[in-house]
């Protein structure tokens, strides 16, 4: 299959392994501890485990997860108003499928649909405003999910609505942004991450440009990263030729896609549409300012939070909960106390069991919960 | 008699619309001698079916499928064919069908005598009668069109012991073809996304291909069909009876370049989607070159490939070597699959 | 980043932008933000007082009984809400108005190697327990300071002053937490926000009232006002 085969050749992945372990082999002379990269973004996680990425790696370089994953990190807050909003009768709530499973204090939406509420799955926006159509008795709600890459989509659909004049439709905005919340991880006291594994598909609409501050004033290296497995190999090789050489600055290994400027016309849609909000909350990191985007004054009719009464509340996890140190990688997955006993993606108690893209979950699914070791 | 276009409660009733219908539709539409009788059961001489073995084997599934047609099949043929395998698996031989509708009131008369003229088709083929039925009607909305439920019995030949806990560490793990063909055709059918190329089930009955692998290795171990949950769950039911580690070569599960492809796109596991004319078989390893010629020389084996064998590793653990130098763990899917965002 | 395309980043990643170009509108912006959560204040104490007017008279009237009684307050809490403690305690040893008797208020945080002992060797759910059990007596008071309700500390301490026969009350934010729910509060007074910071303002408004009308009633001896 063209543009996936290619990313998976297993010749290519051995050269790149056997590069891997001899940089690190030099570095770690050096060093008293291993090396910490961060993926951000949960697709990166995903590829990782389902190509057993980690294991291919040398002892003295370690991945950590970050909270790149928006399903993950919506606070259970977010959900009780989803719900909210489902149970109204006059209400069409459409969602991403990841989205249906995450629990709120009391149900998740999937459960909210068992008990009745219209919930409907979409694969795009656009799909919510073709029902909008298709029901003009109804009050269709699109719930505006995931970072800088799906804002684009969003954007443009509220304008196509505005265009047509669709009055039944809204957008309940949750979209959050990537590059602040690098900031804040990088900000935590405690945090020990030498250098980063950026979201390519994040900066296929924002550019290289916005991550240059990481590499100018934090002094870590960054590699924006395509999705297939060699991507993840290549960029790991061209973040530990950095550290080699003695470099820090960012490199874009998913050429293919990423425009060095990003896509302008994708910006400019986000920059009519959204503005800033000073602060939202993420489960399990706490409140990030600057990090999520609402809808401007002009919009107001399409926007759910000001058609409908959101009440917002703030459901703290349980204490037991470590997920905001797993994310800075102060800790492993497993080292967290109730990981695979009590919290389980059956029976998810934070952020990261949730979604299958969340680092606990894939460690979990992947057999690490059960490991004897 | 008059014929009516759409079912109608009345149909359901009791009275003479049912009636009308039982005879126009079913009992025409199936043919077979035990529902033109119009008993309330069917019946069966005990020694006949002693004949043929020494187990009487029985199964029921019922069939919720959306949309009724898809590409390479539907739900009758769906129906028929889920029940035929359920038995052959066990190693019977089908011979007998129930057919229990519960339809929703709307549905055309042309849409049930569609399905049921499938039915008799996929019957037919398999070798087996529907011999008894039930007919309810249901209110608009409280069916999503028609269900069908049934329920098969089939003789198990003496000597032959199939199960989920029989396999051992060197044993090796067996597919008849094409992983994922069925739940992806699904997933095409219902139009949400417009694709190039059309994806068409599986759906096909296994008993006869059974038949030939017992017939070469009458100590197989293990043997289902992977239908909801797919391969996966197969390999991990496995693994759990038996108390056995089993280990996958992802690189040697045949897959569809099509059922790839959406899949790629949606975020969906091939390994996790159903299948309708797939069976995963555990065969002693000196049976395996021998069991894979007979099946590959039979019709509905084609492809059969070995993808991998069973271990002495951790026990109930599925493990997938990732071709790609890694291992993972393939665990059973929590939850429905539901397609990732970004 | 500068240039044309420069703009929609700027506005998705403000503390990338640099120096604001426009400082007149920045100021006017940063005025209008003052304004705007100095209202938020005023409204969320506003809503408070309307809604718990009573329940603060019967809270005044338990902590005058207590004095009355010969009895002395303990005020616990963490993080922010330990400096209300701190605070509350300060106001009732250390009047503020000329004539007013200073009256016995103890923060329980204030001895760093108790509380570090404890935590250390025991649990740090435990390092209000253990000093109601060493000063605590019958007839004495609690008064806990909480924003979610839900600290495992203050439950704690609630459960034990509880057994020893003592009156308690708290001050929470959000829907109250366990604080409300567990039964445990005789006195429970409940900041119906979800901002920490507005709800810790109330809770300072609150307790200066709180000492206020105790004052007001231990000054009285005429039976009428009790």
């Amino acid at each position: 299959m063209k543009f996936v085969d290619e990313f998976r050749d297993t010749e290519k992945a051995r050269t790149l392994q056997k590069e891997i372990h001899a940089i690190v082999g030099r570095l770690a002379r050096g060093r008293s501890r291993p090396l910490q990269v961060m993926e951000f973004c949960g697709g990166h996680t995903h590829t990782i485990f389902r190509y057993g990425i980690e294991q291919m790696l040398p002892d003295g370089i370690e991945m950590v997860h970050g909270p790149g994953c928006p399903v993950c990190v919506l606070p259970m807050g977010r959900v009780d108003d989803c719900v909210a909003l489902a149970e109204r009768p006059e209400v069409i709530f459409t969602t991403f499928g990841d989205a249906m499973r995450v629990p709120g204090s009391k149900k998740s939406l999937l459960q909210a649909k068992a008990d009745g509420a219209d919930v409907r799955m979409v694969y795009s926006p656009l799909d919510a405003l073709a029902l909008a159509r298709a029901h003009p008795e109804r009050e269709v709600i699109f719930f505006g999910l995931g970072f800088e890459t799906t804002m684009p989509s969003t954007a443009l659909t509220v304008l196509q609505a505005r265009r047509e004049g669709i009055g039944n439709f809204s957008l309940f905005c949750n979209h959050i942004t990537t590059v602040p919340t690098i900031k804040a991880v990088l900000d935590s006291p405690d945090m020990a991450i030498d250098g980063f594994l950026a979201p390519g598909h994040v900066s296929m609409v924002i550019g290289e440009a916005p991550f240059q501050f990481i590499a100018r004033d934090y002094r870590k290296p960054l590699v924006i990263t395509g999705f297939e497995p060699l991507d993840i190999l290549q960029s790991l090789w061209m973040l530990l030729r950095q550290f080699d050489e003695g470099h820090c600055e960012v490199e874009n290994q998913y050429r293919r896609i990423v425009p060095p400027r990003g896509n302008a016309q994708a910006l400019a849609a986000i920059d009519e549409v959204f503005e800033i909000r000073e602060f939202f909350e993420w489960r399990g990191l706490g409140s990030i300012d600057h990090s999520g985007v609402k809808m401007r004054e002009a919009f107001a009719d399409y926007d759910a939070e000001r058609k409908f009464t959101v009440r917002n509340p703030k459901i703290a996890d349980p204490k037991s909960c470590q997920c905001g140190e797993v994310v800075k990688g102060v800790i492993k997955p497993w080292d967290c106390k109730i990981f695979g006993n009590p919290c389980t993606p059956e029976n998810p108690m934070g952020a990261l069991m949730v979604s299958s893209e969340g680092a606990c979950a894939a460690y979990f699914n992947h057999g690490y919960g059960r490991r004897s070791a | 008699m008059s014929r009516e276009n759409t079912i109608t409660l009345a149909h359901g009733a009791g009275g003479k619309a049912m009636r009308d219908l039982i005879d126009q539709v079913f009992v025409e539409g199936f043919g077979s001698p035990e529902l033109a009788a119009l008993e309330d059961q069917a019946r069966f001489d005990l020694a006949a079916l002693a004949a043929n073995g020494d187990r009487l084997a029985m199964t029921t599934d019922s069939y919720v499928v959306d949309p009724l047609f898809f590409p390479g099949g539907d739900i009758g043929k769906l129906a028929v064919t889920g029940t035929v395998n359920d038995l052959a698996v066990g190693g019977a031989r089908p011979l007998y069908l129930s057919c229990g509708m519960i339809i929703e009131e709307g549905l055309p008369v042309a849409t049930l005598e569609r399905v049921v003229a499938s039915m008799k088709a996929t019957a037919d083929d398999a070798g087996v009668r529907i011999v008894t039925g039930d007919t309810k009607v249901v209110h608009k909305g409280a069916a999503d069109k028609l269900f069908i439920n049934t329920a098969g019995v089939g003789v198990i030949p003496a000597g032959i012991d199939i199960q989920a806990g029989n396999a051992r560490p060197g044993d090796v793990v067996i597919v008849n073809g094409f992983i994922g063909d069925h739940g992806a055709a699904i997933v095409d059918a219902r139009g949400e996304l417009a694709l190039e190329t059309t994806i068409e089930t599986d759906c096909q009955p296994l008993h006869g291909l059974v038949a030939t692998m017992l017939d070469t290795c009458p100590g197989l171990r293990c043997l289902r069909d992977a239908t909801r949950g797919g391969l996966a769950s197969v390999l991990n039911e496995f693994a759990a009876a038996s108390g056995v580690g089993i280990r996958i070569e992802h690189n040697a599960i045949p897959v569809r370049d099509e059922v790839r492809g959406i899949c790629e796109i949606l975020g969906l596991d091939p390994l996790h989607l159903a299948n309708e004319g797939k069976l995963v078989a555990v065969v002693p390893a000196a049976d395996a070159d021998t069991v894979l010629a007979a099946m590959q020389a039979h019709p509905a084996g084609r492809h059969s490939t070995a993808i991998g064998q069973v271990e002495t590793g951790q026990p109930g653990r599925v493990v997938l070597a990732t071709g790609f130098g890694g291992d993972r763990v393939l665990d059973m899917l929590v939850g429905e699959q539901l397609p990732r965002i970004c | 980043m500068s240039g044309e395309d420069a703009k929609p980043l700027d506005a998705l990643y403000p503390f990338l932008a640099g120096r604001p170009k426009d400082p007149a509108r920045e100021e006017a912006a940063l005025l209008a933000s003052i304004a705007r959560k100095a209202a938020d204040s005023v409204a969320a104490k506003q809503a408070f007082f309307a809604a718990n007017g009573e329940a603060l008279l019967a809270a005044a009237r338990a902590v005058a009984a207590v004095y009355r009684g010969g009895g002395k307050m303990f005020s616990i809490g963490n993080g922010g809400s330990s400096c209300d403690a701190a605070h509350f305690a300060v106001e009732f040893q250390h009047p503020v108005t000329a004539g007013r008797p200073a009256l016995p208020a103890h923060n329980l945080l204030v001895d760093t190697a108790f509380v570090s002992a404890v935590a250390n060797d025991v649990g740090y759910r435990h390092v209000y327990v253990r000093q109601l059990s060493a000063h605590g007596r019958e007839g004495d008071g609690l008064i806990a300071f909480s924003t979610s309700g839900n600290s495992d500390n203050l439950l704690a301490a609630f459960a034990k002053a509880k057994a020893m026969g003592m009156v308690t009350l708290g001050l929470a934010g959000g829907d109250g937490g366990e604080m409300r729910s567990s039964g445990l509060v005789d006195h429970c007074l409940v900041v119906e926000s979800d901002s920490i910071h507005r709800v810790q303002e109330v809770h300072v408004a609150c307790y200066h009232i709180l000492w206020d009308i105790t004052h007001t009633l231990l000054a009285d001896s005429r039976g009428e006002i009790q």
